[in-house]
C-alpha cells in the first residue's frame, strides 16, 4: 500500500480529471498519483490519544518522493529525536547516537502513535497489490466519494482487505479502513481539514484510529506546508542525523 | 516424693551405661532437631533469596497502575522525586534500606538484526548490599552511581561478540509514550549463573536510565529491604500508611507472580520436617523402652522392698526426666550453637558431596537460619516425649509379677 | 565357624521377642529413610514436574530455525514432512500432540485493555494424553471448537473478563499480515506453573490454522516420553532425518529452571544425611542395649570354651542378622509406604493453609521409586549393626568377668 503517511510527506501537482466511467484500479490509481508530490517541507505535529491519556508532539520534516525523508521533533519531551529513511532502511538518532531499525521491528508504532514504520516505509503501490472494485457511493462531510474494495491474497500484503472512499471531484482519498484476514475492522483513518497549497486542496488534517482498542486513536496535521521546493541533499544524510 | 528423687539420682549414676545412651539419644535427637529445621530454614531462605534479590525485594513500592499492568513494565507509571520517597521510607524502624529500579524494554541493533532484551537501572552501591551481582562480574569492573558504562551478561556479550570497550545504541520507549536512543560504553560482563539473565539483562546506573527513558528524577519501582523479612508483612501496612494514594506497597509473599511456588514449597519442607520429628521420637522412644524392659528385674525387686506401684512409677518417670532433661538441655543448646555458626558460615552443599559444577551457581551455598523457638521447642520436645514414653511402658512393666521379674536373669 | 552360626540362629530363636524388637526398630528406621529419601526425590523433581505437565512435554519436535529464534516465535518456520514424523511416533508408540505457538495480543474490546501472551493452537484429545493441562482448567475444558479460548485465572484479572466474554486475538498471519478475531472464554485455567499462568493461552489448532492462515502447517509436535528422553531424543533425530527438524527434550528446553533448583539436590542431600545419622544414633542404642543385656550369657560361653575372638565373632553375627532382617523387613514397609504414596499419594490439601484467593492448590504429596536407596538401606543396616556391636561386645567381654563371679556366687 501507498503509505497513508506518505501523502502528506508527499504531494503532487495533478489535474483531476472528470471521470466518465473509471474502474475501480483507475480511481485507485489517481487517487494515489494525486497525493504524491516530488518534494515536500512541512511542521506538523501528532496527538496520541491512548484512553485517558493525550501526548502531543510536534516536527518538522522534509521528504522527496517517497524515497527520502527525514524527520525531527520538536517538542520539549522529544527534542533531537531524528529519523532518517532512505528508501527501505530506517535510522533513528538522538544527540549523536544512532540505531538502525529493521526486520520485524518496523510494525512496532512510531513514538506510541497508530501508525507504524512499516507504514511509514512501504513504498509499493497499492494499486499492485490490490484487487480493486467499485462498492458504491458515500457522502463525508458533504463530499461525494466512491466506495473502493481492495483485496488482496498476496504474500505479506498490509492489510488482506481494505476499503477506501475517493472523492468523486478531487480525487483525493477521504477515508480508509483496514480489515483483519477475519473480515473485522483493525483500523480506520479520516481526512479531518484539506487546505488550498499552490491552488490544489490537499488533506492536511488526518485521524487514525484502533478499532479494537477503544479510546485509542492519533490525530496527524500538518500546519506548514511546502510542496516541490528544492531540497538540499545533505539533509537526507547522516550527518544531518548526527549533528 | 524427695526420696524417690534422691533414689533417682542414685540410680541413674549406679548405671553408667545405661544413662548415657539414654542421654545420647536425647541428645542427638534434640540437637539433629535444631539442626534439620535451621537447615530447611537455610534452604527456603536460599530458594526465596533469590527472588526476592532479582525481583521482589521484601516490600516493593510502585504506582498501582504499574502494578496492575505490571506485565507490560510500564513506563509511563512512575515515582516522581523518588529521593524524597526513598530517604522517607528509609526512616522508618525495621526498614535496611531502600533502593530505586527502572525496567526498561530495550532493543539494539547488531548486525543489521535488531534484538529485544532487558536494561535495568539500579543504585550500584544500594545494590551491592543485598545483590550479589557486584561478585559476578568476570571481565571489567562492576558499576559506580556517576559511571557511563553498562555491564551485560556473559550470555549477551558471547553471542554478540561484545568486549569491555565496545559502544552499544539502545533504543528505548519513555515515559512519554515515546522513543530514545542512546550509546553506552560496555564496562563491565558478569556470569549470573542463571541463563534467562546472562543472555538477556543489561545493567547500568539508574541516572543513565532515568536520562534514557525521560523519567526525570523517578524511578518505576523502590525495593525496601528490612532488618528482619519475617516482618514483611507488618511492615507493608506501615510503608502503605505513609504512601501517597497513588502509590502502594507489596510485600513479597504479596507479589502475585511467587504466591503459588512459595505455597507449594512450604506445604513440603514442613512435611519433610514434620517426618524427621516422628523419626527422632522414635529413636528416643526407642532406647526408653529398652531400658525399661531391661529393668523388669529391677521393678521386681523393688516391689518386693515394699515400694508401691505408683511409686516405683515415679521413679522411673523421675530417672526419665532428668535424664531427658539433661539430654534435651544439652542437645538443644549445641544445636542452636552449631546452627548458629553455620548461619554465619554457611554450609556449601554440593561440595560436601564432591560434586563440581562447571557454572558458578548462586544456590549452593546454604546459611542455616536459626530461630530460638526452635531451641526451645527441640527441648520441650526432647522432653515431652521422654516423658509420655517413659511412663506408658513403665505403667505396663510395674503390673508384671515380681516373682517372673526376679526370675528374669 | 559354622558352630557360631548354629549358636547365633538358636540364640536369635530362643530369645523371639527380644529380636523381634530389636529388628522392628531397625525396620521403623529403614522405612522412614526410604519413605524420606523417595518424598525428597519426588519434591525435588516438583519443579520438573510443573514444566513438563505443562509447559515442555517430554520433548518437542520442530524446525531447528523455530527454535533459534524461539524468543520471536516465528510462526513461519513450520515443520515439514509431518506425515513421516507422526507414522515414526505412531511406530514407537508414542503419545504426540500438534501445536502451533505463536505471538499475540489480547485485547478486552470494551475497555481497550490490550496485553502481549503466547497462544498455543492445540488439539484437545491428543493434547490431554501429552499434558496435564486439562486437569487444571475450571468450569469448562480444552478448547475445541475454532472459537473457543481458555485463558488463565490471573488473564482474566488482568483483562477484566470472565467465563461466557470474549477476547480479540490479535496475531500476524504465516506471511506477516494483521489479522484479528473475536473468541469466546469458555474455560479457565490455573496451573502450579507461574510462567504458564502468566504468559499462555490455548485456542483449537483450527482456530489457530484460521487465525494465523497456517494452510495446515503447524510449528510443533509434543511427545511425552517412556524412556529415557536424552536417548529417545537422540533415535527420533536419527530415524526423522528431515532437513531442518531437529528434536529439543525438556532439559534443552528449560535449561534456566535446571540452574535454580540444583541447589535444592544439595539439600535433599543433607537432609538424607541427617536422616542416616539419627537412625544411625538409634542403631548405637539398640545394639548397645541389645548386646549387654547379655552380658550373663557370656559367662555360659566361656564355660562352654569359646575365645574371646569367638564371643565377639559370635555377638557380630547375630547383630548383623537383625541388621539384615530389620533392613529387610525395613524395605518392605518402605516399598509399601512407596507403592501407596505414588499410586494413591497422601492428599494434605486439608493442611494447606490459605485458600483466600479461591486457587486450588494441589498438595498430593507422592514418592518415587528408589531401588538404589533401597539396597543401601539393607548394606547399611546390617554393616552398621555388626560393626556398632563390636564396641559393647568388647565391653561386655571385660565387665563380664565380674559378672561371672557374681553369678557364680548365686548359683553356688
Amino acid at each position: 500500500m501507498r503509505n497513508f503517511l506518505s501523502f502528506f510527506f508527499s504531494l503532487l501537482m495533478c489535474i483531476p480529471l472528470r471521470a466518465a466511467e473509471l474502474t475501480g484500479l483507475e480511481i485507485l490509481k489517481k487517487a494515489e498519483d494525486n497525493i504524491y508530490a516530488e518534494t515536500m517541507v512541512y511542521t506538523g505535529e501528532f496527538i496520541i490519544n491512548k484512553g485517558d491519556k493525550s501526548f502531543v508532539k510536534t516536527f518538522k520534516g522534509w521528504s522527496v518522493g517517497d524515497e527520502k525523508a527525514f524527520v525531527e521533533f520538536t517538542n520539549r519531551e522529544d527534542i533531537g529525536v531524528r529519523y532518517l529513511k532512505i528508501k527501505n532502511e530506517l535510522w533513528i538518532a538522538e544527540e549523536g547516537d544512532v540505531i538502525k531499525i529493521s526486520g520485524h521491528l518496523l510494525k512496532r508504532s512510531i513514538m506510541g502513535s497508530d501508525f507504524s514504520f512499516k507504514d511509514m516505509m512501504e513504498s509499493y503501490k497499492l494499486s499492485e497489490i490490490y484487487e480493486v472494485t467499485i462498492a458504491g457511493e458515500e457522502e463525508i462531510r458533504d463530499k461525494i466519494c466512491y466506495i473502493l474494495d481492495l483485496e488482496s491474497d498476496k504474500e505479506d500484503a498490509p492489510y488482506a482487505k481494505q476499503k477506501i472512499w475517493v472523492g468523486k471531484e478531487d480525487f483525493i482519498p477521504y477515508k480508509y479502513e483496514f480489515y483483519a484476514l477475519s473480515g473485522k475492522l483493525m483500523k480506520s483513518a479520516e481526512v479531518l481539514e484539506t487546505r488550498k497549497i499552490d491552488s490544489k486542496n490537499y488533506p492536511v488534517k488526518m485521524e487514525m484510529r484502533d478499532e479494537l482498542r477503544k479510546g485509542s486513536s492519533t490525530v496527524f496535521e500538518l500546519k506548514d506546508l511546502k510542496l516541490n521546493v528544492k531540497i538540499p541533499e545533505e539533509i537526507f544524510s547522516r550527518k544531518n542525523l548526527l549533528e | 516424693m524427695k526420696h524417690i528423687i534422691k533414689l533417682g539420682f542414685k540410680n541413674i549414676f549406679r548405671n553408667k551405661r545405661r544413662t548415657f545412651l539414654t542421654i545420647t539419644a536425647v541428645f542427638f535427637a534434640t540437637f539433629l532437631v535444631v539442626i534439620f529445621k535451621s537447615f530447611i530454614g537455610g534452604l527456603w531462605d536460599s530458594t526465596i533469596n533469590n527472588v526476592i534479590m532479582l525481583e521482589t525485594g521484601h516490600i516493593k513500592v510502585a504506582n498501582k497502575k504499574y502494578f496492575e499492568k505490571e506485565k507490560t513494565q510500564p513506563l509511563e507509571y512512575y515515582i516522581e522525586d523518588a529521593g524524597e520517597l526513598i530517604d522517607q521510607l528509609e526512616k522508618l524502624k525495621g526498614v535496611n534500606f531502600a533502593t530505586p529500579r527502572i525496567k526498561a524494554p530495550v532493543m539494539l541493533n547488531i548486525n543489521d538484526k535488531n534484538y529485544y532484551t532487558q536494561l535495568l537501572g539500579i543504585n550500584p552501591e544500594k545494590e551491592k548490599r543485598f545483590n550479589v551481582i557486584h561478585e559476578k562480574i568476570v571481565d571489567g569492573e562492576y558499576l559506580s552511581s556517576d559511571s557511563k558504562g553498562i555491564i551485560v551478561g556473559s550470555g549477551f556479550a558471547e553471542k554478540f561478540d561484545l568486549h569491555i570497550g565496545q559502544r552499544i545504541t539502545l533504543l528505548s520507549q519513555t515515559v512519554y509514550n515515546s522513543i530514545s536512543v542512546k550509546s553506552f560504553e560496555i564496562t563491565g560482563i558478569f556470569t549470573y549463573g542463571i541463563k534467562s539473565l546472562d543472555e538477556r539483562l543489561m545493567v547500568a546506573p539508574i541516572a543513565r536510565v532515568q536520562d534514557l527513558v525521560k523519567m526525570g528524577d523517578g524511578t518505576s519501582e523502590v525495593l525496601i529491604l528490612l532488618k528482619d523479612i519475617n516482618k514483611s508483612l507488618a511492615m507493608e501496612n506501615e510503608v502503605n500508611a505513609i504512601l501517597p494514594p497513588e502509590y502502594t506497597a507489596k510485600a513479597w509473599e504479596n507479589q502475585e507472580n511467587y504466591f503459588n511456588m512459595i505455597r507449594i514449597a512450604t506445604q513440603i519442607y514442613n512435611v519433610v520436617y514434620f517426618f524427621f520429628l516422628l523419626l527422632a521420637s522414635f529413636v528416643i522412644i526407642n532406647t526408653i523402652l529398652i531400658s525399661v524392659y531391661e529393668r523388669e528385674r529391677e521393678i521386681g525387686a523393688l516391689t518386693a522392698l515394699g515400694m508401691s506401684q505408683g511409686e516405683v512409677l515415679s521413679l522411673f518417670v523421675t530417672e526419665a526426666g532428668i535424664l531427658s532433661i539433661i539430654g534435651s538441655f544439652l542437645g538443644s543448646l549445641s544445636g542452636g550453637l552449631i546452627a548458629f555458626i553455620l548461619s554465619k558460615v554457611g554450609i556449601n552443599t554440593l561440595a560436601l558431596w564432591g560434586e563440581t559444577m562447571s557454572e558458578m551457581n548462586i544456590s549452593n551455598v546454604i546459611y542455616l537460619r536459626v530461630q530460638w523457638q526452635t531451641v526451645i521447642f527441640s527441648f520441650i520436645f526432647g522432653f515431652l516425649v521422654t516423658i509420655i514414653f517413659a511412663s506408658i511402658p513403665a505403667f505396663k512393666a510395674v503390673k508384671v509379677d515380681p516373682i517372673r521379674a526376679l526370675r528374669a536373669t | 565357624m559354622k558352630f557360631i552360626f548354629k549358636l547365633g540362629l538358636k540364640n536369635l530363636l530362643r530369645y523371639k521377642e527380644r529380636t523381634f524388637l530389636t529388628c522392628f526398630s531397625l525396620a521403623v528406621g529403614i522405612c522412614v529413610l526410604i519413605f524420606f529419601s523417595g518424598m525428597l526425590e519426588w519434591a525435588d523433581e516438583a519443579t520438573i514436574r510443573n514444566l513438563k505437565k505443562y509447559e515442555t512435554a517430554s520433548m518437542k519436535i520442530g524446525n531447528s530455525e523455530f527454535f533459534e529464534e524461539e524468543n520471536y516465535i516465528p510462526v513461519d518456520e513450520v515443520i515439514k514432512g509431518r506425515e513421516k514424523i507422526e507414522k515414526i511416533l505412531q511406530g514407537k508408540g508414542l503419545e504426540y500432540t500438534p501445536e502451533i505457538k505463536f505471538k499475540a495480543n489480547l485485547i478486552n474490546e470494551d475497555t481497550g485493555d490490550s496485553y502481549p501472551f503466547i497462544g498455543m493452537g492445540i488439539e484437545a484429545e491428543s493434547h490431554k494424553k501429552v499434558y496435564e493441562l486439562n486437569e487444571m482448567v475450571y468450569e469448562g475444558n480444552l478448547p475445541k471448537s475454532s472459537k473457543e479460548i481458555l485463558i488463565s485465572k490471573n488473564t482474566a484479572e488482568l483483562l477484566n473478563v470472565g467465563i461466557g466474554g470474549y477476547l480479540i486475538v490479535e496475531a500476524d498471519t504465516k506471511d506477516g499480515t494483521p489479522n484479528a478475531d473475536a473468541f469466546e472464554i469458555t474455560a479457565l485455567f490455573e496451573t502450579p506453573n507461574p510462567e504458564v499462568n502468566k504468559n499462555f493461552f490455548y485456542i483449537s489448532l483450527d482456530g489457530a490454522n484460521h487465525l494465523l492462515a497456517m494452510n495446515g502447517d503447524i510449528n510443533l509436535i509434543s511427545i511425552k516420553a517412556t524412556q529415557n528422553e536424552e536417548n529417545l531424543s537422540e533415535e527420533l533425530k536419527k530415524e526423522i532425518d528431515i532437513e531442518g527438524m531437529t528434536v529439543r527434550t525438556w532439559q534443552e528446553q528449560a535449561k534456566d529452571y535446571l540452574d535454580l533448583s540444583q541447589g535444592k539436590k544439595g539439600g535433599s542431600s543433607m537432609m538424607l544425611m541427617m536422616v542416616f545419622i539419627i537412625i544411625t544414633v538409634g542403631i548405637v542404642n539398640t545394639m548397645n542395649m541389645a548386646v549387654f543385656e547379655r552380658t550373663g550369657e557370656i559367662g555360659m560361653m566361656r564355660a562352654m570354651g569359646m575365645t574371646d575372638r569367638e564371643i565377639i565373632l559370635n555377638f557380630i553375627y547375630e547383630s548383623g542378622a537383625m541388621g539384615f532382617l530389620g533392613g529387610f523387613l525395613g524395605i518392605i514397609l518402605g516399598a509399601i509406604v512407596t507403592w501407596y504414596l505414588i499410586h494413591y499419594g497422601w492428599d494434605m490439601s486439608n493442611y494447606v493453609g490459605d485458600l483466600s484467593y479461591g486457587y486450588r492448590v494441589s498438595a498430593v504429596f507422592r514418592s518415587k521409586w528408589d531401588p538404589g536407596m533401597m539396597i543401601t538401606a539393607v548394606i547399611f543396616s546390617t554393616i552398621s549393626s555388626s560393626v556398632i556391636s563390636i564396641f559393647p561386645a568388647r565391653r561386655a567381654l571385660k565387665s563380664s568377668i565380674s559378672e561371672t563371679l557374681k553369678s557364680a556366687g548365686k548359683f553356688g
